[in-house]
This record gives structure tokens, sequence and C-alpha cells, in this order.
């Protein structure tokens, strides 16, 4: 099997777009961040949605999770931050560890937790507000600073996704006039300025068009530099282009987790092999 | 955050754990306060219904369940019957279905099959601006504009065409009051036109447009259309949709006031003056002298209650049956 | 006949009655309209909103009444407004889907279907015969009551159009639920919630029914909300049923104030209801 030379897994460096990349995914290897130990999953109706999930995701480092729709990987990072405590009924077992504590104890903080671990969905989901409060409202929900101290957080966190120049000059308009692309890096931006350490992105550019999904992964490459990142895709380009590890899930169980590089081109599994090179799914 | 030190770290954990402990008691009071919100909707109705019961008490003990089907009704000797207002609100509300209902119909199919795009919404705003005029607007019309007009035109002519047949002659006998039943339940025939048009727009607009399509498709009328796919399609919806009229027309108050002629007797003459429940009460409460007059007008409410509440019944289970399609 | 020419001629016929339905209904809104410019616009003068209810043979206005029932209105309203967000926020947020919810709506909207003189019995069982006389309070309670359910409802509605992706993402951020709801899920959903709030005033404004026993009538200039007050539906009914020209005439034109009031304020609320939709 041969892979085109693009999609490559990014064990040597990025040098996408001209852009200088000061640091190599996986030049190193990260230590953990996320923990996922024997975790099982059911939705309200008894289905049994993740079986037996062990995996480990390393800091500073982008972890891909792939497979057909309903394997279980959306829901699987639904659990990192405890978003489907939001719906009742919904049952887990097994533990995540987030730095060693686990984080399904009934005692944990939600929104603690949530602020450390971000996330990032399907469709941008900007609130009803001026550019400028999309991202301060997360900011201040845990710190109190200065105005000044605040508008160099806003600055930052729309520099950090390459969306200060084209939005600069609009802050106090509304988010919502944004395009799709933009609402998307204005979401990401907001998820990255209450500092979080793992950024969660459900499908980030599945509703995008081809440019801006471009943009928006050369700027998950660039966040590696600083979070423990997990995306979920169905584009198995985008999973090769952006991830140094890659989850391959099939009807909620784990078939193969490995570096993406192996995943791509040598897969242990025949199921795998299947499903990136295209046969099923 | 790898830089700071162990103390600095300690101080920020503990700062969050602070924000946190404010946060849970902020969301545990808004839950609280969204709850007892609703529980206040629960024991108004709650109260509503206690106090209708409470306070009715002392006409069905004094009267018995007869009270029901008692037709006297004389404040001067304390004895009370509900059968007359009863029958008025059944009849007035009959009447106004049997207008109304057609007519709703029609409008509905206009504004969905034929009315140009163009002009869809303002006829269709302006027929929903009937529901916005007050009731008793409604009833100072019926009393000054329409009762004239029934009573020198519209009446005689229905007693000298209908009034001598056999059988359905004696709905149209007696003199041309003017006011009476069947103004009443015109007057509420139109109040009612925009409820019910509102909800068949609303449940025409469900059926699938491919449906709707394949079937002019085959050639049909738009008048097939409707009477052989749109109709009973959409049956039960519109069930729905005379139901939530017929609520309404129920439970009319001031447009009937003006219009009913407020007498306690019944006669078959639809010309005849009547009363309603909602017209009793509101004619008499504040002149009811004693307990046990003030009683009955409440039980009458209480009676007025349980009709209005199973005709909603009904036409929730109705309209949950179509959305369940 | 062929069967095409009988098909087609059943059709028209048809067309013809339906669109008779809606000039049936047009021609009633016109009526009604044109009736109330017709025998109210003489009534129009600057003293009819500055002269109080006057006794029958001598001059007046409804100045008393306009303020009454602007008064009540304004408190029924600020009564119900914030129960109401907050208890369709119960119903769409934290009970949606269970069974207590369910039973809870279906119980909001028998209060919303009730006949509104049955909720004027209420008022006067519960606050006039304990305190022993009418007063404007009662009166604002039972419009409250009246535009209680109507808000609540809408607000369930309008939250439900909000998308749950919006809910995800305020969450998260670790932002606590009474901070999603506040900044973000009513920010979304506050112009259809205005327009619940616009309809209750329209709605309640217009009632008669339920101030008939609870804030009675009033003839003279009063602003003590413990005391019966004037309001303009119950001197309407109260005037145009008495055989006095002048007091007839000011019946109509409180009639002509009151509708082109609601009518406007129901355009308002539909013009922002467009808004949201386009």
């Amino acid at each position: 099997m041969n892979m085109p030379a693009d999609t490559q897994t990014p064990t040597h460096g990025f040098d996408l777009q001209g852009q200088a990349q000061t640091f190599v995914q996986g030049d190193t290897e990260r230590p953990a961040k996320v923990a996922v130990k024997n975790v099982d999953f059911w939705y309200q109706n008894g289905h049994h949605v993740l079986k037996g999930i062990d995996l480990e995701l390393r800091d500073k480092t982008v972890t891909a999770f792939i497979g057909p729709s309903g394997c279980g990987k959306s829901t699987l990072l639904r659990i990192f931050n405890r978003m489907y405590d939001l719906y009742p009924g919904q049952k887990v077992s097994g533990e995540v560890l987030l730095d060693g504590r686990n984080i399904l104890s009934p005692s944990e903080d939600l929104n603690q937790l949530r602020a450390k671990v971000g996330m990032v969905f399907q469709k941008p989901t900007p609130f009803p507000m001026s550019i400028y409060e999309n991202i301060a409202f997360g900011i201040r929900l845990y710190e109190k600073i200065s105005k000044a101290d605040m508008n160099n957080r806003v600055e930052q966190a729309l520099r950090e996704t390459a969306l200060w120049d084209e939005v600069k000059d609009k802050l106090h308009q509304s988010g919502l006039g944004l395009s799709g692309g933009q609402q998307q890096r204005l979401c990401i931006a907001r998820a990255v300025a209450v500092r979080p350490e793992v950024l969660l992105l459900d499908e980030p550019a599945s509703a995008l068009d081809p440019i801006s999904t471009a943009k928006i992964e050369d700027l998950i490459i660039k966040l590696a530099n600083d979070y423990c990142i997990a995306i979920v895709t169905h584009n198995m380009q985008q999973a090769a282009r952006t991830s140094l590890y890659t989850a391959f899930m099939y009807l909620g169980e784990l078939v193969e987790f490995d570096k993406t590089e192996k995943i791509f081109t040598a897969p242990t599994q025949q199921r795998t092999n299947d499903y990136v090179t295209g046969r099923f799914g | 955050m790898t830089m700071m030190t162990d103390t600095a770290l300690n101080g920020s954990r503990a700062r969050a754990e602070a924000i946190s402990r404010r946060m849970r008691q902020q969301d545990r009071l808004f839950f609280w306060l969204t709850w007892g919100s609703a529980t206040g909707v629960v024991l108004v109705l709650l109260g509503v219904l206690v106090s209708l019961l409470w306070d009715s008490l002392p006409a069905f003990r004094h009267f018995g369940i007869a009270f029901i089907w008692t037709e006297r009704w004389s404040p001067a000797k304390d004895i009370f019957g509900a059968l007359a207002p009863i029958y008025g609100t059944l009849v007035t509300s009959a009447i106004a279905m049997v207008i109304g209902v057609p007519v709703s119909f029609g409008i509905a199919i206009f504004l969905t099959e034929i009315c140009p795009k163009r002009l869809r919404r303002p006829i269709g705003t302006a027929i929903e601006l009937l529901a916005g005029i007050p009731s008793i607007i409604y009833g100072l019309w019926g009393f000054f504009v329409l009762a004239p007009v029934m009573q020198q035109v519209v009446q005689p002519f229905l007693i000298n065409t209908f009034g001598d047949l056999p059988g359905i002659g004696i709905l149209f006998s007696g003199a041309p009051y003017g006011i009476g039943l069947l103004t009443a339940g015109l007057v509420l025939a139109i109040m009612i036109l925009p409820f019910i048009t509102s909800v068949s727009r609303d449940v025409f607009n469900t059926v699938p447009v491919m449906l709707r399509e394949s079937a002019y498709g085959m050639g049909m009328t738009t008048w097939e259309v409707v009477r052989y796919i749109i109709i009973p399609y959409t049956r039960l919806g519109l069930v729905g949709g005379i139901m939530v009229g017929l609520g309404r027309a129920l439970g009319e108050t001031m447009a009937v006031t003006f219009v009913i002629g407020n007498s306690h007797h019944i006669r078959a003459s639809l010309l005849s003056p009547a009363t309603t429940i909602s017209a009793a009460i509101a004619n008499e409460f504040a002149e009811a002298t004693s307990p046990l007059y003030t009683s009955s007008l409440i039980a009458l409410g209480l009676i007025l209650f349980f009709i209005t509440f199973s005709v909603l019944a009904l036409a929730k289970w109705l309209i949950g049956r179509t959305e369940s399609f | 006949m062929s069967i095409a020419s009988r098909r087609y001629r059943r059709n028209r016929i048809a067309m013809v009655l339906s669109a008779g339905a809606a000039g049936i209904g047009l021609f009633f809104l016109a009526a009604i309209l044109w009736t109330l410019l017709w025998k109210g616009l003489g009534a129009i003068r600057p003293s009819i909103f500055l002269q109080m209810t006057p006794p029958p043979g001598s001059n007046g206005g409804l100045g008393n009444a306009i303020f009454g029932s602007l008064a009540m209105t304004f408190v029924s309203i600020l009564i119900a407004t914030p129960i109401g967000i907050l208890a369709g926020t119960y119903l769409s947020e934290y009970a949606r889907g269970s069974k207590i919810g369910e039973a809870a709506k279906f119980i909001n909207d028998v209060l919303l279907s009730a006949p509104s003189i049955i909720v004027g019995l209420f008022v006067y069982a519960v606050l006039v015969v304990p305190f022993g006389h009418f007063s404007a309070w009662s009166g604002a309670i039972a419009l409250a009551v009246i535009a209680l359910p109507v808000i609540n409802r809408t607000t369930q509605d309008m939250l439900q159009l909000v998308p749950n992706s919006l809910r995800e993402a305020t969450a998260a951020l670790g932002a606590p639920r009474w901070k999603s709801m506040t900044f973000v899920i009513y920010r979304s959903a506050w112009s259809g919630i205005l327009t619940g709030v616009l309809l209750a005033i329209a709605r309640v404004s217009g009632e008669t029914a339920p101030l008939l026993f609870t804030a009675l009538n009033n003839q003279y200039w009063s602003t003590d909300m413990s005391q019966p007050m004037a309001n303009l539906p119950v001197v309407i009914f109260q005037f145009a049923m008495s055989p006095y020209d002048d007091w007839q005439r000011l019946a109509w034109g409180g009639a002509l104030i009151i509708t082109v009031a609601i009518l406007a304020l129901n355009i308002l609320a539909r013009s922002l209801s467009g808004r949201r939709s386009s």
C-alpha cells in the first residue's frame, strides 16, 4: 500500500504553507496526560456503545480518533469532559485519569473539569454576543482580571488561532456575523483562551470548506505545542496530516491504537487496513 | 503552568475551589428558583380547582347533584339550577362550530393551496389579527351592529323561510329579538375563526411536499388533492384544531354577555334570548346577594371548568396522535 | 358532461368557496375595525385622556380608566414575566422529557385555556373575600394568572428552539448552568421570549371578565392599588350597556383606543418573531 507523500505522518516536523514550525510533535515521547482504563458506556436506552476502551493521550500531542459513523468515537470524546452528564440516564464504567485523578468519580466538579478540558464542536457555536465577549466570557468565569489584561488575553487567543488580523477591527460586532470558518476558529480561540490542558475537537472541520479546513488543520498542528489534543474526524487525510497517534474504532471497540504512521502504513488488524484503504466505512 | 511554584499552584487551586463552590451554590439557587416557579404554576391551577370546589359545596349540598339538570333559576326564592346556562353554553358553541369550522377550513385551504405567495402573509396576518381583538369589542360590535342586522334582516328571513316547516321550524320560531342564541353563536363563530384557521394551516403544512406533488403529478385538481390527500392525512390534527376553537367558544364571556339576552329559560328556538355559564357569572356575580346564590354561580364556574378541561384534554390527545405519525 | 369537466367544475366551486371563506374572515375584520373608527373616532380628543369618567349627562374622559388599565397590566406583567420565564426554563431545561415535566406542561396548558372568568372567580375567592373589598391588586393578580401560562408556554417553545450545541458549548467552557442560561441561552431566545411577553400584554390588557369582580371600577381618579380601580374594559362594558348617549360615546372611544393599542402590540410582536425566523 502506497500513501501519497503529503499524507505522511508528521513525525519529522512540519513545513506547511511556509509556516515556521518551532516544534516537532513526537520528537520526544511525551508523558501521558489522559489515561483511559477499561471504559464502557451505555446510552439511556441501554445501548452498549463503548466496550472496554483502554488508551492513553499524550501531552502536547495530537491523537486522532477515526472509524465509521456510530463507532463510538464522539461518545468517547464526550467522556473526557463528562459532557454526557448533561443528559440523564447515560451510564459509564471504568476510569479516565487526568493527571492521575479519576474524572469519572461522582465527586468530580464538572465545571472545573470542563474548564481544564476544552471542547470544539462539529458545527461552529459562537455565542450570541460580540467577538470580544465570546472570548472574554470563558475567561471571566474563573478569573478576575483587569480590562487591560483581558484585552491582552483576547488578543492573544485570537492571535493563537490566526484570527486576529481578520477581526481586530470588528471585535465588538456579533460573532454570528463571521464566516463559518472564522466562527469555528473563534470557537477554538474561545476554548484556548481559558488555558485548558486538554483540547477535544469533535469533527471540527467537517462543516467547512477546503480552505477553512486547511486553516483549522494548521491551527491544530500549531496548538499541539501547548495542549494535549484529541480530534475525532471522518477525514483520514486529516487524521494523517495532524496527528501523531491514531485510534481506530469500530462498533464501540478500540480496534487498533498506535502511531499514526503505523496505522496508515502498516496496521496489524485487517479491519483497520480495510478502513484506511477505503474498503469500507 | 509548570513554571509555577508549589505555593502559587496551591493558591490558584484554592481559588478555583472557592469559585466552583460559589458556582455550585448559584446553580442550586437557580434550579430552585425555576423549580419554585414551575411549582407555582401548578399550585395556581390547584388553587383554582380547590377554591371552585370549596365555594361550590354549599350549592351542591343544598341542591344535590340535581343542580346540574334543574332548569329553575330564581334568585328571589333562592332556588338555582344549572341546566339553562349549560344548555346555552353548549348550543351557542355548537352554532359557532357549525358556522366557524367550515369557514376556518376554507380559509386554511385558501391560504395554503390557492392564495398567491405574495398575499399569503398579509391575508394570514389579517385573519390572525382577529384573534387579537379583545372579546369585549366583539360584544360591543355584536350588540350594536350585528344584533340590529339580525333583528331586521336575518331573523325575519329565517322565520319566514323555515318557521313553518315541520321539525326544524321550531328552531326558527318566535319574535326576532336580535339578541339570543343564534347571534351569540355567530359572534363566537367569528371569534374562533383565527384559532381553527391557524391550527389547520399548521397541520396542512405538515403534509410532506412529496406527497402533495405526487398527487398533483397524477393530474389531480387542487380540490381533489385537498379532499383526498391533505384532509385525510391531517384528519386528527384538524379535529384537534376544532377542539381548540371549541374550548375558546365554551369559555368566552364578554362577547356572549352582550348578545345572549340573559334569560334562564330554555326555549327551543335559536332566536330566543338565553344565557350561558360565563354570561350568567359575569352578569349576576356582583349582584348575588345570598351566599347560596354566590355558591351556585361558582358551581356553574366549576362545571364550565370541567367542560373546557375535557375539551382541552381531548384536543391534546388528538394533536399528540398526529404528531406521532 | 364529461368526467373531466365535472371534476374541473367541482374544483372551481371548491376554490371559489374557500376564497369566499377568506373573504368572510377579512370582511368581519374590516367591519369591526370600521365600526370602531366610525363610532369611536368622534370621541377621541385630548379630554378623553385627561378627564375622569363622568356621571351621566356631563362631560368627561377615560383618564382614570386608562391609567388603571396601564397600572394593572404593568403590575401583572411585572409579576408574571419572571415567574413565567423561570417556570418555562424549568420545564424546558430541567424537566425535558420527564414525566413530571410533561404533567407540569399539561397543567400549564390547562391554565392557558381556562376561561378567564374562572380566574376572576378564583382571585375573588382568595384575595377579595379575605380582605373584604375589591382592589386593584387583586385585579392585577387575576391578570397575572392569565399572563403567566402564556409567558411560560412561549418560553418553553423558544428555549426548545435554541440548539443543544449551544448549551454544550457553554458547558464545555466550564460555565455553570445559570450562567449558560442567562448569558447565552436567554440571549439566543430573547426575541421569541419578548414576543411572548408582548402577546401576554396584548391578551391581558383587553381582559374584562376577570376584572369584573376583582378590581371592579372606580368613578374617580385613584392610584391606590389597594382600592377598587377604574379600567378600560370594565368601563367600556358598563358605559356601553348604559342608556346614556355620552357614556356610550365614551365607550366607543375607549374601545377604539384599546383595540388600536392591542393590535399595535400584536403587530410589533409579529414583526419581532418574523425577524427571528428570517
